[in-house]
């Protein structure tokens, strides 16, 4: 069941509940103010009558009338307001004068009043003392008050219905209503798992579901953007394997078919060499790379004094081949990490710097226990390339890195070297000032 | 025979390239990024342009935008994408590679190229033969030499393919076509008529375990 219709059936059935409890009691409460209503006139209606009987029956005795008198002047009463549901008994503690009232009526306390059902008939009864008269019994047939409360609860069963199923039909438009932005995102996103990353959900309005529709966007941009980094390292990957390839290949196809001399033989198993050299170089590579991915490391102290010395050591050959001079100035430190992969990282970085820069300059590794900067004043870099240097296969100076041998994965796997050891890789670079290279470690 | 301009950075690949195309008699000249194209065939003397579409400078579908109209332009893209294919047929490419490329495909697509945009000659001279493709006729020394039609398609697959070593399963793939259900000796037998008829026994070689070479 779908959450509006959840919503809609808890919010009618708590709606009925309450309009039925609601419309009952005040139905209850009516006919308590009707009963009090009848039964003051009812009160009223005595009165006046116990008065003109007392009025009557006085003139009558002074006419000097006897005692007898009394049911008739009464019978004249019940002629007038018989006709008006009214009913009387006159008596006295040993004398019954006159008595209209329907069998089994059971009557009140002299001075006091109260409602009774005889034969399914409710009467409002007052037993009244009336003075030098004895007990008047004022009976008055209140049946109309029960077909009122009838009538009432009709009324208000009427009412609670319709306002039921009007409430039923617009809770429901509404609550549909409220729904569909929510069932529309429902299908963009359905459209997006199904791999279609260009839809966008419709972000207006100011609820929250156009807020949950501004993150899910955000997400959508962030799979795409991903998607997008995907497809070009794939593209990139595609040709940075078929260029050897496509070398090796045709260089083999060409020294089967062609008439070759010595010459053209030697050039043509030299590129054979280099390319293989090449695929080799990005296969290893990518398997570090997986291979850090995969498995991460088993970090162990390492000294890092100890371990700048070493790259050092192992690189100022290849620096001296380029006339450039290492120099390092350390302090004590160690940090948590893999020594190989470590000296893979500052080794490639220090690479990197010897290689950007011109003979007789100087590259610096600078260590302050915690942070390692290599620091050149090479030819450096333009923000557009420094901001896509970690990307693999990316190379700012294709020619001579492809030249050099270079697979332009070097700083992709420095970064994912980083990465694993939870250490933080940045450049800092300007064109013709050189680049630093900074590797903190937590 | 033509003149080839090729344009793509990879520099071994960019030899490959020359040195198979002046195999079969082009002549060739190369760039290495795409801005200095335009420039280079604006004044037509080119027969066609073989590019790169991954390109330093100008990419390679760009440069092909600027120059469509200057030069007919085979696309050399290593990407296998069908998505490139078709954009670089789309903003006007004749043909397009695919790296990695065999030589005879190279061959083979800048030939039809060629002849599509009759770039070619429509006559091929070597020591005292003449081979006139449009009539299907050879002459060795100014005389008709009568050849069956499978023997010209022979020599013509030679010529095209000059100095590069055919196998006899591609030499019957192009001239006797898949409808054939010939062996490979058949080729051999017509190898012996052509020798013997046009007296190749020194031009036309037996490479060793591979096939046939016409050395021109």
């Amino acid at each position: 069941m779908r959450l509006w219709q959840k919503t809609y059936l808890a919010a009618l059935i708590l709606f009925l509940i309450f309009l039925d409890i609601s419309v009952f009691l005040l139905a209850f409460y009516t006919y308590g103010e009707v009963v009090l209503a009848a039964e003051a006139s009812c009160d009223t209606e005595n009165a006046a009558i116990v008065h003109a009987l007392k009025r009557d029956y006085d003139d009558v005795m002074e006419m000097g009338s006897s005692e007898e008198s009394l049911p008739l002047l009464l019978r004249s009463y019940d002629g007038y307001y018989g006709s008006r549901l009214i009913r009387f008994r006159a008596y006295t503690g040993d004398r019954e004068f006159f008595d209209t009232l329907p069998d089994g009526m059971q009557i009140p306390e002299p001075d006091a009043s109260k409602l009774c059902s005889v034969g399914g008939v409710r009467y409002f009864v007052i037993n009244n003392t009336v003075e030098g008269l004895g007990q008047f019994v004022y009976a008055k047939d209140v049946s109309s008050l029960d077909e009122k409360f009838r009538a009432l609860m009709t009324v208000f069963v009427c009412v609670s219905v319709g306002a039921s199923v009007l409430l039923a039909a617009c809770l429901f438009v509404a609550l549909k209503r409220l729904s569909v932005p929510l069932e529309k995102l429902r299908r963009t996103s359905e459209t997006i798992a199904g791999g279609d990353l260009s839809v966008r959900a419709n972000e207006s309005g100011k609820d929250e579901v156009a807020a949950l529709a501004k993150s899910f966007n955000v997400m959508v941009d962030a799979l795409r953007q991903d998607a997008r980094r995907k497809q070009a390292l794939v593209e990139n990957m595609a040709h940075e394997l078929r260029t050897p390839l496509t070398t090796i290949r045709g260089y083999a196809d060409y020294l089967e078919k062609a008439p070759v001399a010595a010459e053209g033989r030697r050039q043509a198993l030299a590129y054979i060499q280099t390319e293989a050299d090449r695929l080799e170089s990005v296969a290893e590579k990518l398997l570090d790379g997986a291979f850090i991915r995969e498995n991460g490391i088993s970090p162990r102290p390492v000294d890092l004094p100890t371990l700048l010395e070493d790259t050092v050591r192992r690189l100022t050959p290849r620096a001296d081949k380029s006339g450039v001079y290492l120099t390092l100035d350390t302090r004590p430190g160690v940090v948590d990490g893999d020594p190989a992969l470590l000296s893979v990282l500052i080794g490639n970085l220090v690479e990197n710097a010897v290689k950007a820069s011109s003979p007789g300059s100087t590259v610096r590794l600078v260590c302050d226990g915690k942070t390692v900067a290599i620091i050149d004043r090479g030819k450096g870099m333009t923000p557009e390339q420094l901001s896509h240097i970690t990307e693999p296969f990316y190379r700012t100076d294709k020619a001579r890195s492809r030249a050099e041998g270079g697979t332009g994965l070097g700083l992709a796997l420095c970064k994912q070297i980083a990465n694993a050891h939870r250490a933080t890789l940045s450049f800092t670079s300007a064109p013709g000032e050189g680049t630093t290279a900074r590797v903190e470690f937590p | 025979m033509a003149n080839i301009l090729i344009v793509e950075d990879e520099l071994p690949i960019n030899n490959l390239i020359k040195l198979n195309l002046e195999l079969v008699g082009h002549t060739c000249k190369q760039l290495y990024e795409g801005s200095a194209v335009p420039a280079a065939v604006a004044d037509g003397q080119y027969d066609l342009l073989l590019l790169d579409v991954m390109l330093p400078g100008l990419s390679g579908l760009e440069v092909l935008e600027r120059v469509k109209d200057a030069v007919p332009v085979i696309l050399v893209t290593a990407r296998s994408q069908l998505n490139d294919r078709l954009q670089g047929l789309r903003l006007g490419a004749d043909d397009y590679i695919v790296k990695p490329f065999e030589i005879l495909e190279l061959v083979a697509r800048v030939d039809a190229v060629l002849r599509r945009t009759k770039a070619v000659s429509s006559t091929f001279a070597f020591d005292d033969i003449l081979v006139d493709f449009d009539a299907r006729k050879v002459y060795r020394q100014g005389a008709e030499v009568a050849l069956t039609p499978k023997e010209f398609d022979l020599l013509d697959t030679l010529i095209r393919n000059r100095n590069l070593a055919m196998s006899r399963e591609k030499l019957l793939d192009i001239v006797w076509k898949y409808d054939f259900e010939g062996d490979e000796r058949t080729v051999d037998v017509h190898i012996r008529k052509l020798r013997k008829k046009l007296g190749l026994d020194k031009q036309l070689k037996t490479v060793f375990k591979t096939g046939y070479r016409l050395e021109v």
